[in-house]
């Protein structure tokens, strides 16, 4: 506790308390003014505490959002080219072939060539891509970066794409990625950033499929998972199945298209992919980053269109029943779903998550 | 003003660039921009040396990613830095020691009274007063009324960017609030004062 009666000049000025007050940041406007009615002795030492804070104001020098974004881009684009010092990478690859070693390889390559064999035995044409997948294993000797600890573990690929591991999982990457596309094989939970190439980025899990051209996203699929996940922080993902669909009219979900902020469930008893939203999704639009949204008496449907934007998350509503729907509001660093939980509660309406997308219920506001 | 990120939310940032998400570290550079940017024309008035040795700076975090350590405070940490930063640098570009410019380097920054809600003409005289000490109060002090009303920082913060000592930092705050004591334009009670012999007659 602060001994206020005591307060000099010094502790005001030093108070952050104080300092916000002054500066207009603070939540409780009332603490000083009633402070200095209950000391009236301190008023004026106050007063000056005051004027010292509200002289020691400096302009900003504008440095605009754009041009931030701009730096921002530009480090991370010649961070990703940097080679990284004292790396901690456990890569294990199959090149140097003791005798051994050799004979576990002829194995291996026996095995391999069993399943092929059985692959084409059984899908004549059908399964490309697993035979692709198979081939390149033998022409492109694979990587594999096992993560046995239990903090998360950074891989660089050949690319410069960077995977982060997370524990008891393992990823198999070709040493230099070759050819058409850039595979790989992923055992538990990593998150991928992929640098933007024209060749796409796949990244396989048993029998699902993730493919990018360029992006932020995890996936997780932990062998004793029933579900393998995948979710999108920034740009597109296309997830699909490797099975081919057993009848015509499950086609379309056998694949699904994510964009920002949505997530995908891969069930691996149904083979069925379902899309939804991750659980906390985050601003895309950089613009909005450290905006506040403030808004006095707007209609619903504007800030709804806003919230859209900023999440890059598809919302349905009735625009026309919310349209009398003035909402005063200001909304700092609650996430999406304590936004739209307040926004919901006060014209009681609810929402839910139907297929990556929101969709509000509700009977709107009679306009006067 | 756009509220700053709070002191945790900047520490798990940090964490996560520590466990090599360059992305984190991305966003530390996109919060902090502002601050830094400030900070370094404060330090040096050229636009594209401050922009150069930001970018310098994360690159060197981001080089360095597996061994740095965590810190209480990042934004403080990252003005500090910065600053060393920007020091060495004009050290190498105009041939002087280190040690010559660590204590001996420029500061500018011209303090502005906030005039929003002064209705009262005295008022506004006092501010032009205060804005004069305080503007050519020296180097070093004007420095430490920067970081702590502009950046906000705490004295242990204070006195780790200017390289001193928390006491030390502490006694050069006592120093420049004793220049406005002494000087104090016109008191409160002197205003009461005369307001009373008014009444009188």
């Amino acid at each position: 506790m602060k001994n206020y009666m005591s307060y000099t000049l010094e502790d005001f000025v030093d108070d952050q308390d104080f300092i916000d007050w002054v500066q207009g940041r603070s939540d409780s406007n009332d603490f000083w003014p009633s402070y200095a009615k209950r000391f009236p002795d301190k008023a004026e030492v106050m007063k000056q505490a005051e004027q010292i804070i509200r002289t020691a104001q400096v302009h900003t020098d504008k440095v605009g959002k754009r041009e931030i974004r701009l730096e921002v881009e530009q480090f991370l684009h010649s961070a990703r080219n940097m080679k990284i010092v004292n790396s901690e990478v456990k890569v294990f690859t199959k090149t140097m072939l003791s005798f051994p070693n050799l004979m576990r390889a002829s194995a291996i390559a026996a095995v391999i060539v069993f399943i092929i064999g059985l692959t084409w035995y059984l899908l004549p044409i059908e399964d490309g891509n697993f035979e692709n997948s198979i081939s390149e294993v033998m022409q492109n000797s694979l990587a594999q970066a096992k993560n046995d600890t239990d903090k998360p573990l950074r891989v660089v690929l050949n690319d410069n794409s960077i995977v982060v591991l997370s524990p008891q999982s393992s990823l198999s990457y070709p040493s230099v990625f070759s050819g058409s596309d850039r595979k790989v094989y992923l055992h538990g939970e990593a998150s991928f950033s992929v640098t933007h190439r024209s060749s796409p980025f796949m990244v396989y899990t048993g029998e699902m499929v993730t493919k990018v051209m360029g992006t932020r996203f995890v996936v997780r699929s932990f062998d004793h998972d029933q579900k393998i996940s995948v979710q999108v922080q920034s740009g597109k993902v296309s997830v699909y199945s490797t099975k081919p669909s057993i009848s015509a009219n499950a086609m379309e979900k056998n694949g699904v298209i994510l964009t920002a902020n949505q997530a995908a469930f891969f069930e691996k008893d149904k083979h069925q992919i379902s899309k939804t939203l991750v659980a906390n999704p985050i601003l895309v639009n950089k613009d909005n980053k450290s905006v506040n949204f403030y808004y006095d008496e707007v209609p619903l449907p504007v800030i709804i269109r806003e919230l859209e934007k900023g999440y890059g998350i598809p919302i349905q509503f009735d625009e026309q029943s919310f349209q009398g729907c003035r909402i005063t509001a200001t909304f700092s660093r609650e996430t999406l779903f304590e936004k739209l939980d307040l926004l919901c509660k006060t014209v009681s309406a609810t929402y839910e998550i139907v297929d990556g997308q929101i969709a509000i219920n509700g009977s709107g506001c009679s306009s006067l | 003003m756009v509220r700053r990120l709070t002191n945790s939310e900047g520490k798990q940032l940090w964490q996560d660039y520590r466990q090599g998400n360059i992305y984190a570290l991305g966003e530390l550079l996109d919060v902090y921009y502002s601050d830094l940017y400030h900070w370094g024309m404060r330090l040096h008035h050229d636009r594209e040396f401050v922009k150069d040795s930001i970018q310098e700076v994360f690159l060197n975090l981001w080089k360095v990613q597996q061994t740095t350590s965590s810190v209480e405070n990042v934004r403080a940490y990252l003005l500090m830095v910065l600053k060393n930063h920007m020091l060495r640098e004009l050290c190498d570009k105009h041939n002087k020691l280190q040690s010559s410019l660590s204590e001996d380097y420029s500061f500018s920054v011209e303090f502005a009274a906030d005039f929003r809600m002064i209705e009262e003409e005295r008022e506004v005289y006092q501010f032009r007063k205060l804005e004069t000490i305080m503007n050519s109060l020296p180097p070093r002090q004007k420095e430490l009324l920067y970081l702590k009303f502009y950046q906000n920082l705490d004295f242990e913060e204070i006195a780790d960017v200017m390289n001193l000592g928390r006491q030390s930092a502490y006694n050069l705050f006592q120093k420049s609030i004793n220049n406005f004591r002494k000087n104090w334009p016109v008191t409160m009670l002197m205003l009461l004062f005369f307001g009373a012999i008014l009444n009188i007659f």
